[in-house]
């Protein structure tokens, strides 16, 4: 349940940039979080709706993007392909040998308020 | 808009920030500190044999190199008592609840451990095959103990932790006969799962496979230092 702690930070890192944009009010975050990203959106979606009361992104609501995978194989140079986790396999040469591009991200895209 | 109205805008702030930005640049800070030495960050589930697998190493490495650990466990410090054992300086970290350890808790231990002249750091995190493969610590690479009693099928089911290690060591194969585990078919997974892993076969217990393993980690010491001199 490391979520908690990374939902934390996503709340100190939006409390503070708001200030600084000097925002009053957060309304919404759109949060990107890689299919192997190792974190589980609905522990984050539990972890932000837990945290938010009395802060100053109460009533903030949050939208998570889930980032699919995006492999490239290094043996036979396919990019851009997808393959189910666990076991990545190049759909092309079934190699192993497999760059994962995107799918382990987590990052806040962008909030809004007013 | 009406005067006197309270004039409200919208606004968007892109922000396109890692949510790990603040631990993977105190990370990279630890990195810095740790420009020197070798660091191993042991990762597995709770009761795999980490600690068992430190202490048989910290004995047979402790002549050659200088060695420290930073032993993490969300209470007590059982595990540091059982290091302080072997002569190498170990200090613990209690997380207090947390389920893993992070960046910032490693540079707490750092500033409480004399690393002078030290030629390999081991980092025993808190027993979790899930949560600390999200958190970079600094190390120059993950380990990840996985042991016979746990059963053939856990790469696949937690692979991240699996896919961020440089060495995979399966451990308790003393136990293999009488667990009726299938070491070829969990070597196979791991190659699927996890092909950029060197995997050892060990037995904390009895000493078995020891020799690949230690013998590895010399190699990674040496090329950290020959890093260090180029």
């Amino acid at each position: 349940m490391h979520e908690l702690a990374l939902t934390e930070e996503i709340c100190e890192i939006i409390a503070k940039s708001a200030q600084q944009e000097g925002l009053r009010r957060v309304e919404r975050v759109s949060l990107v979080v890689g299919e192997l990203s190792t974190a589980l959106p609905e522990a984050i979606e539990f972890s932000f709706y837990a945290i938010i009361p009395n802060t100053s992104l109460e009533g903030a609501r949050l939208d998570i993007t889930v980032e699919p995978l995006s492999l490239d194989c290094r043996e036979c140079g396919l990019t851009g392909f997808y393959c189910p986790p666990p076991k990545l396999v190049c759909p092309s040469c079934q190699s192993r040998e497999i760059d994962i591009k995107a799918g382990q991200h987590l990052y806040i895209d962008f909030y809004e308020g007013e | 808009m009406c005067e006197g109205h309270d004039h409200k805008e919208q606004k968007r702030v892109n922000l396109a920030t890692s949510v790990l930005a603040a631990n993977d640049s105190l990370a990279q800070e630890n990195r810095d500190i740790f420009k020197d030495m070798l660091v191993v960050n042991l990762v597995s589930s709770p009761g795999s044999g980490k600690t068992s697998i430190l202490e048989r190493s910290l004995l047979e490495l402790r002549d050659e190199f200088s060695l420290a650990v930073i032993e993490g466990d969300v209470f007590t410090d059982r595990d540091a008592q059982r290091i302080k054992k072997t002569g190498v300086s170990v200090i613990q970290i209690n997380t207090g609840g947390a389920c893993h350890l992070d960046a910032k808790m490693i540079r707490k231990g750092v500033d409480q451990l004399d690393l002078d002249g030290v030629d390999l750091l081991f980092i025993e995190n808190v027993g979790n095959l899930v949560c600390p493969a999200g958190f970079d610590l600094g190390e120059d690479f993950k380990v990840t103990v996985l042991s016979t009693t746990e059963g053939d099928d856990k790469p696949a089911k937690y692979p991240a932790m699996f896919k961020k290690s440089a060495a995979v060591l399966v451990n308790k194969v003393d136990l293999k006969e009488a667990l009726e585990i299938d070491l070829k078919a969990l070597d196979a997974e791991l190659f699927e799962v996890s092909p950029q892993a060197t995997v050892f076969h060990v037995s904390a217990k009895t000493g078995e496979g020891f020799a690949g393993w230690l013998d590895w980690l010399k190699a990674e010491i040496k090329k950290k230092q020959a890093i260090k001199l180029g």
